[in-house]
């Protein structure tokens, strides 16, 4: 569904993306690991056409992004960057049927259908009690939920976000993978997600990509990463591997 | 849901602008009757017909294209802080209006509001190129560019009116602070055309300027030519202010304060807060010159007073009520 | 037609629409019965010119002669418009220096013609007040200009003078100025350099004291002057003069070039 082909980006002179190539399949649950500054959140910016890379090509269901219209692509994949903040406090049912802007015209507003579409989205993020909330007046985990919410109100066959797990509380965390889970499995829309934190990754994700200064470090099925000595080389430190979780060996 | 959420506001604001225009014409510092005026008198015609109603429609225009200026602004920046005034807009046009009057040009009709207007132009195209790197135009850049520049402006202002025959300078020195003084019909048309002009261009671009409240990536992702809305937006804000200060000096308060009281009432995206703040705008400006007009027997005081005396308790009513 | 004809039409036609836009219709000799005055020295020079009795409105700040308390005000810099319809004037004057930019347009709005008088120099107070006698059609009773020069003199040493507006900060008469044109004409001599009303050091002040030091008698007050002699560290001989015709350019300007040459005889006598 997604091709990328030796795609290359850089921030005036700094590299964030080398010549990097992985192909994505539908229904997928992807992790996207990697220290700070290993290009996640670019090359995720560079699938949603954030950015446009300055070489290799990228194609979207065998057609390249450049020849997509720009609103044809938004409805199909979706963005959410990290931490969302709109300027102007709104409402929950506002902020995502927002999300439906990709099926307007210039001038329309939304309309019945539309609004139909932002509940049904609220309810798969299990976030219905929420519609009439304003986000000023939610937790961080319960805005992240509106959030997704606003990306999957477009329907879109693949979504792409940005750290959605940061700066959430444990408890969190596992709602939103779980979430994350059950929605690649309900409506086979392809998730690929950017995340720091590796066990919960490979406890959820079908496939983990792992990228280190701009380039694919790995790209398997979570098993094949969980070894202590692919950590090793990976990462550089001494891990085992304790009930399915890598945890930090101690001398 | 959607536009019905504006029809109801639009209505009630526009009833209230039409009420406030006819009060403005009705109320003065000579006591005429409408009667009078619509039977012929001549002094009732000329009062009420060519010196009230321009000024109170020229009010009504000003405070439009300020508020609507503020609103775009506002959401083209990301920063609730921002007024029509913050890209060095005013400091451009009282530059005009200040070297003209320590040339002595002043005196000349007409030359204060064309040199102001290109004094706002040319300082607005001077802060986006600033601020502009690589064809992207970073919002914090433009705000500390305009902010800089309008620092330089103020020292160029003070120069200039240490060096004005003290006469112009008064004169000056209200046109600064605000005045629709001696507005004609002709002002009226000018402005019309501007406000117009700049309406059709933001209302053209108020779906983009809506998901732009999300974030500039957010909004590429989801396919807006987020550069291009940028630059529309700054342009046709940046020009009908430029076009009501060459008018009426720097009215302050209306462009920042409007958007946040239609905000408090209304609560909804930038399709919506665009027509209601400007009608709000009007509203509010035309009051407050009336107030500016009527308030002490003798004098006329400034008009920039009345904006933040009628709008300010306004405001802090309506943040109290709210959550 | 041909491009040359068709050029030649265009220009003309062109040339001949820019004249009626801008032409300014040559106003008719009409009879002025009402005048209103938007200054406090162009009230006066009406006064003189015999136009007293047709002035209906004045300024806030027109004062001189008595009988000008009791007419309509109509306000300062910004006159308020309104009430100067309401009196039905045939004439509006304003002095060129204190004018508002918006003050032709706004007028020309209500159709009410308005005569803008510079009054800058000495030789524009005659000047201003012959155009208001043929404008309004007044029976000239007073001119200044043999006044003025009985008061001409021509001393063996000129004093410096300063005239000081306003003490801090210290704004002075410069050259160009009416009250310049006063000193060149009672033999003294301006000892500021700038033209217009600039704002004077106090450095240039102490430096190069003057001989003499004018100010106005109700706007400054002598504990205020000595203050700044002072700071200054100067000893300059200080004088009030009557603020009423120093401040203002108009027909008792005979008035202060009298009062200047008191002040100069006394101060020659004693030096």
């Amino acid at each position: 569904m997604l091709d990328v082909r030796g795609v290359s980006y850089a921030y005036d002179d700094v590299a964030a993306v080398r010549d990097l190539s992985a192909t994505f399949q539908r229904t997928q649950l992807v992790a996207l690991t990697g220290p700070n500054g290993s290009g996640k959140s670019t090359l995720l910016k560079l699938l949603a056409r954030v950015l446009a890379p300055d070489s290799g090509s990228i194609a979207f269901e065998d057609r390249k992004l450049a020849e997509w219209p720009p609103k044809e692509y938004a409805r199909r994949v979706g963005y959410l960057p990290q931490d969302p903040d709109p300027t102007f406090p709104m409402r929950a049912l506002e902020v995502v049927v927002s999300g439906r802007a990709p099926f307007l015209g210039r001038f329309e507003w939304e309309g019945e259908s539309d609004y139909e579409e932002a509940r049904r989205a609220l309810a798969l993020v299990d976030a219905a009690d929420l519609t009439d909330r304003y986000l000023d007046e939610m937790s961080g985990g319960e805005r992240k939920r509106v959030f997704l919410a606003r990306v999957l109100a477009a329907r879109p066959k693949l979504i792409l976000l940005d750290e959605p797990l940061a700066s959430l509380d444990v408890s969190h965390v596992q709602q939103f993978s779980t979430l994350l889970r059950d929605i690649v499995d309900r409506t086979e829309i392809t998730v690929i997600y950017a995340t720091h934190d590796l066990n919960w990754a490979a406890a959820y994700a079908d496939r983990i990509l792992v990228m280190q200064r701009g380039s694919l470090a790995l790209d398997a099925a979570p098993s094949a990463l969980m070894r202590p000595d692919v950590v090793r080389e990976l990462f550089g430190f001494e891990a085992q591997v304790v009930g399915g979780w890598l945890v930090p060996a101690r001398p | 849901m959607g536009k019905s959420a504006l029809i109801r506001p639009l209505l009630l604001l526009a009833a209230a602008l039409i009420i406030a225009l006819a009060i403005a014409s009705t109320f003065g510092t000579t006591a005429v009757s409408w009667r009078d005026a619509w039977a012929g008198e001549p002094t009732a015609r000329t009062v009420i017909f060519d010196l009230r109603l321009p000024r109170a429609l020229l009010a009504a225009l000003v405070g439009a294209s300020l508020a609507a200026a503020g609103v775009t602004f506002q959401t083209l920046l990301r920063n609730p802080l921002a007024d029509p005034f913050i890209l060095g807009v005013s400091g451009g046009a009282a530059c005009g209006a200040a070297v003209t009057t320590a040339f002595g040009w002043a005196r000349i009709p007409g030359v204060v509001s064309l040199v102001a207007f290109l004094g706002a132009c040319g300082a607005t195209a001077a802060v986006f190129i600033l601020a502009r790197r690589r064809e992207y135009t970073d919002p914090t850049r433009l705000l500390l560019s305009g902010l800089v520049l309008n620092a330089l402006f103020s020292a160029i202002i003070l120069i200039a009116f240490a060096l004005s025959p003290a006469g112009d300078l008064t004169a000056a020195l209200r046109w600064m602070m605000g005045t629709l003084f001696g507005a004609t019909w002709s002002d009226v048309v000018l402005l019309l055309l501007f406000l117009i002009a700049a309406m059709i261009v933001l209302v053209f671009i108020a779906g983009d300027l809506r998901m732009l409240a999300f974030g500039e990536d957010d909004a590429r992702s989801r396919g807006v030519d987020v550069e291009r809305v940028k630059l529309i937006g700054f342009v046709a804000s940046s020009i009908v202010t430029g076009a009501a200060v060459a008018v009426s000096g720097i009215i302050g308060f209306v462009g920042l304060l409007i958007p946040h009281l239609v905000r408090l009432i209304w609560r909804r995206d930038y399709r919506v807060l665009l027509p209601l703040s400007a009608l709000g705008g009007a509203i509010l400006l035309v009051l407050a010159d009336l107030a500016s007009r009527v308030a002490l027997p003798a004098a006329e005081l400034p008009v920039g007073a009345f904006t933040a005396i009628l709008g300010v308790p306004f405001f802090l009513s309506l943040l109290r009520r709210s959550r | 037609m041909n491009i040359k004809r068709r050029f030649i039409v265009h220009r003309s036609s062109f040339i001949v629409l820019l004249a009626i836009c801008c032409a300014e219709p040559a106003s008719p000799p009409i009879a002025v019965h009402r005048i209103v005055t938007l200054a406090p020295n162009v009230t006066e020079m009406t006064y003189a010119v015999g136009c007293g009795p047709r002035i209906v409105g004045t300024d806030n700040f027109s004062d001189y002669p008595e009988a000008v308390k009791r007419r309509t005000k109509v306000g300062g810099v910004e006159p308020d418009i309104e009430k100067i319809v309401a009196l039905h004037p045939d004439l509006v004057i304003a002095s060129a220096s204190n004018a508002h930019p918006n003050l032709r347009r706004a007028l020309a709005a209500v159709r009410l013609p308005l005569l803008v008088i510079p009054t800058d120099r000495l030789a524009d107070i005659s000047r201003g007040m012959a155009i208001i006698a043929q404008r309004a059609g007044c029976p000239t009773i007073v001119t200044i200009t043999t006044a003025l020069e009985r008061q001409r003199r021509k001393r063996s040493r000129s004093p410096a003078v300063i005239f000081a507006v306003w003490t801090s900060p210290l704004y002075v008469a410069g050259r160009g100025t009416f009250v310049d044109d006063l000193f060149s004409l009672t033999g003294a001599r301006n000892a500021v350099a700038t033209t217009g009303w600039p704002q004077y050091s106090l450095e240039s002040f102490a430096a190069h004291p003057p001989d003499l030091l004018l100010y106005p008698n109700r706007s400054v007050s002598r504990g205020v002057v000595e203050d700044l002699l002072r700071r200054a560290k100067v000893h300059v001989e200080a004088v009030a003069v009557d603020e009423n015709v120093f401040t203002r350019p108009g027909p008792r300007v005979t008035l202060a070039a009298a009062e200047l040459n008191r002040i100069l005889d006394q101060w020659e006598k004693a030096h």
